[in-house]
């Protein structure tokens, strides 16, 4: 049987990362915000119990409630994870011997990028007693939930490699995390302004014109697989010219954002070969 | 071995390098000198395929370095002036770590780690974290680092900076060693006299000019005109001085300061060894010491005439 051949880049990040406190204070505080919301959402719930919610209902609630709470979370501690990946090299004086290694840039940016995902996987895990207690109360499948995990560690890739990028082309780590936050910002608020600007502007034209499509930018939009109705409706309200068809919102997210991703590690990639950085420079 | 030709590098408009060329054979060790900012850290890290050259080649082994990095990587094993190490690693893990990435499997890196260890005086530190380790362990560390993938070739930027004098002896040792074992071995520093201890050949840069490049031997044969050389007896000072005088190329004796005897002397190495083996057979002796002046004096000579020669254009 083939013996299993990890990075060995991942590795040592995963060493070094598991023997900082910082870890377990990151995951410690992540569980307390994640866990404490969940609990005083479902005692405000709890009160309405027997005045026609059901006990589904109320389990329904808290998933979507931690749903979107653990997507923002964790699409905002990624660009705090790997915006030092390799700026932290630099900062080290350690790029140049990694670079000097039999690692090509595409591996040690992707080694990199695993390192960050794995603490997002971690954090996934650690959040899984949450939705446990979710079953308990019943009103969603496995499913549902897998979709969810899916959705955060995809999103988290999307929005880690621009993280990556910045990394690789600053020198500085705080530069690097206030560029990734920038860009996380402006995805996630800029975008949602400009749709409610161009909603104002366009809404008489009922669909006709697709402003809308600015939301694919929007990493929320990827929500959208798994709460298709809450787009639906947004979308319906916009006009009938684009609703009901099979292409979604987070198809086109997907593409989009799955493009900007692409980039951007073929920009870190780049910017990490000493040898492609300095016949530009020489 | 390393055949380096009309190697130039070029940052914006300033020329850093410029038509570098020297060739390496196996198992000697090639010592690059030249002063602050002269080229030498440029050079090599052209040679450690980390710069493109803005003109000429290098070739390892017949391995043209620009067409295959990643071949050329694996011949040699690189330390840059200033490093870097993770500190939250131990010292075999570190090791492991860089012996991975150089493309070696792990149960191969850990059978090499002990011995690797011993040779740069780290044994007993095998289990200490990176972080408890002294300037000078960790310079050793990443020497050790740079051998983890049994390079055929040496790369080593000022490896005795900042390193105290018994240090700097035990990295000469190191390096001799490596030498014994077939090593190739470039190293640069700004101090002529410290490299002609160790290397079997030399290379003078200045301005990005290599302004000699020959054997050690042929370096300190240039150099050897009248020398200077200090010493002191046990007793019969003025007997010894009277007999110095006697002898044919010795041209001025005068008491030192520190008490003994100073020689102005004509002669090469070898009439320097037989005048120390008459003067033991004489006199009780304390101390014979041909000053190392001349190297130094070599090494202002040739980077001044470089600088003049800047000046003027």
């Amino acid at each position: 049987m083939p013996k299993l051949k990890i990075n060995p880049l991942l590795g040592k990040e995963l060493r070094i990362r598991m023997r900082n406190w910082r870890t377990f204070g990151m995951i410690s505080l992540y569980l307390l915000v994640l866990g404490g919301f969940a609990v005083l959402f479902f005692l405000s719930n709890f009160y309405s119990l027997g005045r026609g919610t059901s006990l589904a209902e109320v389990g329904r609630n808290l998933f979507t409630f931690l749903s979107v709470s653990q997507f923002i979370i964790v699409i905002f501690l990624v660009p705090a994870l790997a915006g030092n990946a390799i700026s932290g090299e630099k900062e080290r004086q350690t790029i140049d011997l990694l670079v000097c290694t039999q690692l090509t840039p595409f591996r040690i940016v992707t080694g990199k990028l695993t390192a960050a995902l794995s603490a997002v996987v971690l954090l996934i895990f650690a959040s899984l007693p949450l939705y446990g207690f979710v079953f308990l109360l019943g009103g969603v499948s496995p499913g549902e939930v897998l979709k969810l995990f899916i959705i955060v560690l995809g999103t988290a890739l999307l929005v880690g490699c621009w993280s990556l990028m910045f990394s690789a082309l600053f020198r500085r780590t705080v530069a690097a995390i206030v560029a990734s936050y920038v860009l996380l910002f402006f995805l996630l608020g800029g975008s949602s302004t400009l749709f409610i600007l161009l909603s104002n502007i366009f809404y008489r034209t009922q669909g006709a014109v697709p402003y809308f499509l600015i939301m694919s930018i929007n990493p929320l939009s990827f929500l959208g697989w798994l709460y298709p109705e809450f787009f639906r409706d947004i979308l319906s309200a916009l006009g009938p010219n684009w609703v009901g068809r099979n292409l979604q919102l987070w198809h086109l997210a997907l593409l989009i954002q799955g493009a900007m991703a692409a980039f951007s590690l073929w920009a870190a990639t780049r910017a990490i070969n000493p040898l492609k950085l300095s016949r530009k420079r020489g | 071995m390393i055949k380096v030709s009309g190697l130039t590098k070029y940052f914006d408009k300033f020329a850093a390098v410029k038509d570098v060329s020297f060739s390496v054979e196996q198992g000697n060790i090639y010592g690059f000198v030249g002063p602050n900012g002269a080229g030498k850290t440029t050079t090599l890290r052209m040679l450690a395929t980390l710069l493109v050259p803005s003109g000429g080649e290098i070739h390892l082994n017949g391995v043209p370095a620009l067409k295959n990095p990643l071949q050329v990587r694996r011949l040699l094993g690189y330390m840059p002036d200033f490093f870097g190490v993770y500190d939250d690693l131990k010292v075999d893990e570190y090791l492991e770590f860089y012996g991975e990435v150089s493309g070696r499997s792990l149960g191969d890196v850990r059978r090499d780690i002990p011995g690797l260890l011993e040779l740069v005086g780290l044994g007993e530190k095998r289990q200490s974290y990176v972080n408890n380790l002294s300037r000078g362990m960790k310079q050793r560390l990443c020497l050790a680092r740079s051998l983890v993938h049994r390079p055929e070739v040496l790369l080593l930027d000022e490896p005795a900076s900042g390193l105290d004098p018994r240090a700097r002896v035990e990295l000469r040792n190191i390096l001799k060693e490596l030498q014994s074992m077939g090593k190739t071995i470039i190293i640069s520093s700004h101090i002529l006299a410290e490299l002609a201890q160790l290397c079997t050949h030399v290379g003078i840069i200045n301005n990005g000019c290599l302004a000699l490049s020959a054997p050690v031997s042929e370096v300190l044969a240039r150099v050897e005109g009248d020398s200077l050389i200090s010493i002191a007896l046990a007793d019969r000072q003025e007997e010894a001085r009277l007999w110095l005088l006697e002898q044919e190329q010795v041209k001025e004796v005068s008491p030192a300061n520190s008490g003994g005897l100073e020689v102005v002397f004509s002669g090469d190495r070898l009439a320097q060894a037989a005048l120390l083996r008459e003067l033991a057979v004489r006199f009780t002796l304390y101390e014979f010491t041909p000053s190392k002046g001349d190297l130094e004096q070599l090494f202002m000579d040739i980077t001044e005439v470089a600088e003049n020669a800047k000046a003027q254009n």
